[in-house]
């Protein structure tokens, strides 16, 4: 019996998976043959999908999902990113909780950089909390409309990183005074989640505000299913976005 | 040399006239219709995905971290699992015997010839300590955390994850997923030196996975040492000195396994696709340059710089380590991968 193998999942190059009108994506694998096929409409793609053939442009939030086929291989997996429009670019960002040295990335400027493109959360660009909270106060330049905070956030239990369980938000005009916009709770992570970047998203009633006060949430404890289990998680947070 | 030249130009000629449409003007190897061919260029191997399997019921692995080929050209594997720490197979596959249920976090094995006789050295992370056993496992002696280093409080930080025999008999061993320490012992277990440790500079590392003894140079000796999460190969002196550092861009590697002039070694997974099984396996040549990646992609230098590898083809998952055995062939033993038994790749 010929045992089969897969093709590798397509490499995604893109300078940045949040943007604020538009940003681009091309597909490789640098394999002999290789065809890759995409949807942006979320649907699962197969070789009767869009064939790739030169860098895409993305304008809008989506989520790009894409396959890799050649000859002799089993298709790959289907290679997952999501696509964020964020409507303001944060000033400055102060973190009101300490760095860990291991994980430092840029200093709290990495939250507001958005550079987020990578799973490698030794890029550079990831900030890495164990079994604590990430606390960072925005600022907007000025008095805005705010309706979504969106974190990007990377899920890798592989490496022990897990999706926070919660997203907290105050808004303040003043960078003193803050009032409670809202929170969200994010459904547990499993044992099938794959390594990507996340984007859970904190919507929250119209508000005018400067400054966003954003808390990320540790879930602290690797969960049971996990050959951790009962260890400190990691959480990994490399922007925050306000729309 | 000319034997295995002779072989490399026949092979290639038979397999030309397979799959001539997919080889023509490039040395890749592509899928075949029957077998699997991987590597590219002097290092081309077909797969043999069946080698070795064994009842799981009766001889279980875990994690496959780590082969050695004996004196006797056995093919030894250290596992995990503690039914049966180490599993000897001859070169065809076939399961010889077994042994060893005190090794829970059985990682590192180092095959050394002491006058003569075979003795393994086995890093076990989980007891934080190195043991030295015959061939068919009797403990011969334990090397306990280096408590007189002055750089561990208790032996729980201390996680060692490979050693290595340089040719007077002294023994180092790195605390990869510990303090990133070498530790440098004579043949009788005696502490003589520290060097390394966690950080960011070129003597220092982030996951010291793996060591070896550079020997291809036999008047010039020198330690190589994984800086796995860096993506390198950290060359030093049996003292210690760091002499220069191997870049192998984008690929995890684990430890330097040194085969006539060439370097084999596993790469655990990509840093382009990392935490998904990316895994595949990197050879570089008498300079230190990659010649062949199996499963990965092709290796390219512009202006003298090694562009990021990365797998192109699953077949292997978290591939830990690899023997290339006296016949040429090599094995991949697996972390994290299903428990599957090793995978052996034969030369053409």
């Amino acid at each position: 019996m010929q045992e089969k193998f897969q093709v590798s999942n397509p490499l995604v190059q893109t300078p940045g998976q949040v943007f604020e009108k538009e940003t681009s994506v091309s597909l490789e694998l640098g394999l002999p043959g290789v065809a890759f096929y995409y949807t942006l409409d979320g649907s699962t793609p197969d070789e009767s999908s869009a064939r790739y053939t030169a860098p895409i442009t993305i304008q809008e939030t989506c989520t790009l999902k894409a396959l890799a086929v050649a000859n002799g291989w089993l298709p790959s997996d289907v290679e997952v990113r999501d696509f964020v429009k964020a409507k303001y670019r944060a000033v400055d960002v102060k973190l009101e909780t300490p760095i860990d040295e291991r994980y430092p990335g840029q200093g709290a400027k990495s939250l507001i950089d958005r550079a987020s493109n990578s799973t490698n959360f030794h890029s550079g660009h990831w900030l890495g909390f164990e079994a604590t909270d990430l606390t960072a106060i925005v600022d907007l330049g000025s008095e805005v409309e705010i309706k979504h905070i969106i974190v990007s956030c990377l899920s890798a239990t592989g490496a022990w990183i897990f999706r926070p369980g919660q997203i907290s938000a105050e808004i303040s005009s003043d960078g003193s005074n803050f009032g409670v916009a809202g929170e969200i709770k994010l459904p547990a992570q499993t044992e099938a989640d794959p390594t990507k970047i996340e984007f859970p998203r904190l919507d929250i009633a119209t508000t005018i505000g400067r400054y966003v006060k954003v808390t990320v949430h540790n879930i602290d404890v690797v969960p049971d299913w996990h050959h951790g289990a009962g260890g400190k998680s990691w959480l990994f947070v490399d922007e925050i976005l306000v729309s | 040399m000319k034997r295995r030249e002779f072989i490399k130009k026949t092979a290639t000629a038979s397999a030309a006239a397979a799959f001539a449409p997919a080889l023509l003007g490039c040395s890749k190897a592509v899928a075949a219709p029957k077998g699997i061919t991987l590597g590219y260029n002097t290092h081309q191997y077909e797969l043999d995905y069946h080698w070795g399997r064994l009842d799981p019921a009766m001889t279980p692995v875990n994690d496959c971290h780590e082969m050695v080929q004996d004196a006797r050209k056995r093919i030894v594997l250290l596992t995990n699992e503690t039914k049966n720490n180490v599993i000897i197979y001859d070169k065809s596959g076939k399961y010889l015997e077994s042994w060893g249920s005190e090794y829970p976090g059985a990682h590192g094995l180092t095959l050394w010839n002491e006058g003569g006789k075979d003795v393994l050295f086995i890093c076990d992370y989980e007891r934080h300590e190195v043991i030295k056993t015959t061939i068919d496992g009797r403990v011969l002696m334990t090397l306990p955390y280096p408590a007189d280093s002055g750089k561990y409080k208790e032996a729980g930080q201390y996680k060692p994850t490979e050693s290595a025999i340089a040719p007077n008999g002294d023994i180092y061993v790195v605390d990869g997923y510990g303090e990133q320490y070498v530790m440098r012992y004579n043949h009788k277990g005696e502490l003589l030196q520290v060097f390394g440790g966690r950080g960011e500079d070129d003597h220092l590392f982030f996951n010291a996975h793996g060591i070896c003894i550079d020997n291809r140079d036999a008047n010039n000796p020198i330690v190589l040492v994984t800086a796995r999460q860096k993506n390198q190969f950290k060359r030093f002196t049996l003292d210690g000195e760091y002499l220069s550092t191997i870049e192998v861009p984008g690929a995890f590697v684990c430890r330097p396994v040194i085969h006539g002039d060439h370097i084999y070694a596993a790469v655990l997974m990509s840093q382009a696709a990392s935490g998904s099984k990316s895994g595949f396996v990197v050879i570089l040549n008498g300079e230190n340059k990659v010649v062949s990646t199996l499963g990965g992609s092709l290796p390219e230098y512009v202006d003298g710089k090694l562009k990021p590898l990365h797998q192109t083809v699953r077949v292997f998952q978290h591939p830990h380590d690899v023997l290339v055995d006296n016949d040429e062939n090599v094995y991949v033993a697996q972390w994290n991968s299903g428990k599957i038994y090793p995978i052996k790749l034969n030369r053409v």
